[in-house]
């Protein structure tokens, strides 16, 4: 009944107020992350510290139709220099019942419906290790990518008649020009399912998903991207505990063929007041190879991360964080890109 | 990648959803750790790097907003200034909330009506294609400016059952949440209309 009453609503703006001119609400967020990072890799017998600052500034905009429908795009405003940098939001379309169509900068449903698994806060790490040829996967969503030239459709809560049950699919139709240096996700399509229950004082989140992607480049053998992943995670009271697993095959920059791809990681965090104690670990490996090549040799990035974040003020939170990384590339230990890490900063949203 | 795999992983999770909890849904949705919903939860209107967007959403939820709130911070640029708010005289609530919400619920009997108190208190209301459910509706405006903070909906419910007997059911949330955005955006509009 409500929804005939949102209904009727409609009727009588339609009736009533046909042709007021439409207010958009217009707002700003923005996130800034400051700190420093100090490196110690297997490698150098010194150390190295480094500042490390992130921000980021989105302009938003909605306006929610007579119907109820609300319609949202915005902007980003990266650091000068990051690939994000102006990257608009696309069209979402939110309907009164809850569900979503997102339209353009979509197609890439499965990301958002997997359980988060804790880790730790911070922005250490190994420099250079994520950009090195080693293959091996960050995170149990690395290396799911679409074209932007699709939708993403959400479901409302309780989908399909099951309480607590959340899906989304996605496909996105981009053609790209072929070329043998580059390579860019073409067709692609991806679902992602979520699904939340309880059990006795414990609330668990259950996700899981896939993204398969073509692949301009005509002489890759692997697509884009052909990955799964799957969660679960668990809030008892203060603490939070989580793990997930991601596989698959997928192109690696423009050429590079990664097979064999697996990841698992663990996590979990524990708030008590206004500190969070939060530590994560995660096991990766993937096997690379040249363009048009199967992957033969074994890279590894294995990482265990402990975090304590204080919270100093409404959107302002202190944190003091600790890597450590040991990673493999072509089955030899690389101790340029193995050793600890720690950051102290602070991460400020407005 | 094997489809085996894709298989295993829809059957494994459609398994598990069919397995029966009876406890409280939106205290389930409220802890639900999907990244989607964390976002969403957290109100951050920040677009960009999924990633990206986890941290600031997470750092929201710890710190209980943002610098300047738990909302995104507003842009005055259409002229709607808050000072201005139109007051009528002897209405120490929002006019257009008033307004907008009467025109919103017009289709159902009122029970009672003060705008002195801001208090609108609908009759039961059903429909012919749902005459075993009823609903009614209590709004109260709480305040001279035009924001949400001043409009509250609660809406009860009932269904009738098979001794005829009108049974309460667990108020919906969302669903008020969903009936004040209707009431907010006719307020804003008759509010533009007028100026």
């Amino acid at each position: 009944m409500k929804k005939e009453l949102l209904i009727a609503s409609a009727l009588v703006g339609s009736l009533g107020l046909a042709g007021v001119a439409e207010a958009a609400s217009v707002s700003f967020a923005g996130n800034v992350r400051n700190g420093v990072t100090g490196d110690d890799t297997d490698s150098s017998s010194g150390g190295t510290h480094s500042s490390d600052q992130k921000a980021s500034l989105t302009f938003s905009v909605e306006e929610t139709t007579d119907a109820g429908t609300k319609i949202s795009t915005g902007f980003n405003v990266f650091d000068e220099g990051a690939d994000d940098a102006g990257n608009p939001s696309g069209l979402t379309l939110t309907f009164t019942d809850g569900s979503s169509l997102a339209l353009v900068e979509a197609g890439n449903a499965a990301t958002g419906r997997i359980a988060t698994v804790p880790g730790a806060s911070g922005e250490q790490g190994i420099a250079g290790v994520t950009s090195s040829a080693n293959s091996a996967p960050t995170a149990i969503t690395y290396g799911s990518t679409s074209d932007n030239v699709g939708f993403t459709y959400t479901s409302a809560a309780d989908a399909l008649g099951v309480e607590g049950l959340t899906f989304g699919v996605s496909a996105a139709f981009g053609d790209d020009p072929d070329g043998s240096i580059s390579s860019t996700a073409e067709q692609s399509y991806s679902a992602g399912i979520t699904y939340v229950t309880t059990a006795g004082d414990t609330t668990v989140t259950i996700g899981g998903g896939f993204i398969n992607a073509t692949d301009s480049n005509p002489n890759t053998i692997n697509d884009k991207s052909d990955v799964v992943m799957a969660s679960i995670a668990a809030v008892t009271g203060d603490l939070t505990v989580g793990a997930g697993f991601g596989s698959g095959s997928y192109v690696d920059g423009d050429t590079t063929e990664v097979d064999s791809m697996s990841i698992t990681t663990v996590g979990a965090k524990y708030v008590s007041g206004d500190i969070t104690f939060a530590v994560g670990a995660s096991d990766a490996e993937a096997k690379d190879g040249a363009e048009g090549a199967n992957g033969t040799n074994t890279d590894s990035l294995e990482k265990v991360s402990a975090s304590v974040d204080y919270v100093v003020a409404s959107g302002v939170t202190a944190t003091v964080g600790y890597t450590d990384v040991s990673a493999v590339d072509e089955n030899v230990s690389k101790t340029s890109f193995s050793g600890s890490s720690w950051y102290i900063g602070a991460n400020i949203s407005f | 990648m094997n489809i085996v795999n894709y298989c295993l992983a829809l059957f494994l999770l459609l398994a598990l959803a069919s397995c029966n909890n009876t406890l409280d849904r939106d205290e389930a949705r409220a802890k639900s750790q999907a990244r989607a919903d964390i976002i969403q939860r957290s109100g951050t209107k920040l677009i960009g790097k999924e990633s990206d967007v986890l941290i600031d959403a997470q750092n929201r939820l710890r710190t209980g907003g943002g610098l300047f709130g738990k909302k995104a911070s507003s842009l005055e640029l259409f002229g709607n200034n808050e000072k201005n708010t139109n007051l009528t005289m002897g209405m120490p609530i929002n006019p257009y909330l008033w307004k907008g919400a009467l025109e919103t619920i017009e289709f159902m009997p009122i029970s009672s009506a003060d705008p002195f108190s801001g208090i609108i208190i609908t009759d039961w209301y059903s429909t012919i294609s749902s005459n075993n459910e009823r609903c009614k509706l209590n709004i109260f405006i709480k305040g001279a400016q035009l924001k949400t903070n001043n409009l509250k909906v609660n809406s009860f419910c009932q269904l009738i059952n098979d001794n005829k007997i009108w049974v309460d059911q667990k108020i919906s949330i969302a669903d008020n949440i969903k009936l004040e955005n209707v009431i907010l955006n006719k307020a804003k509009k008759l509010k533009l209309s007028a100026n």
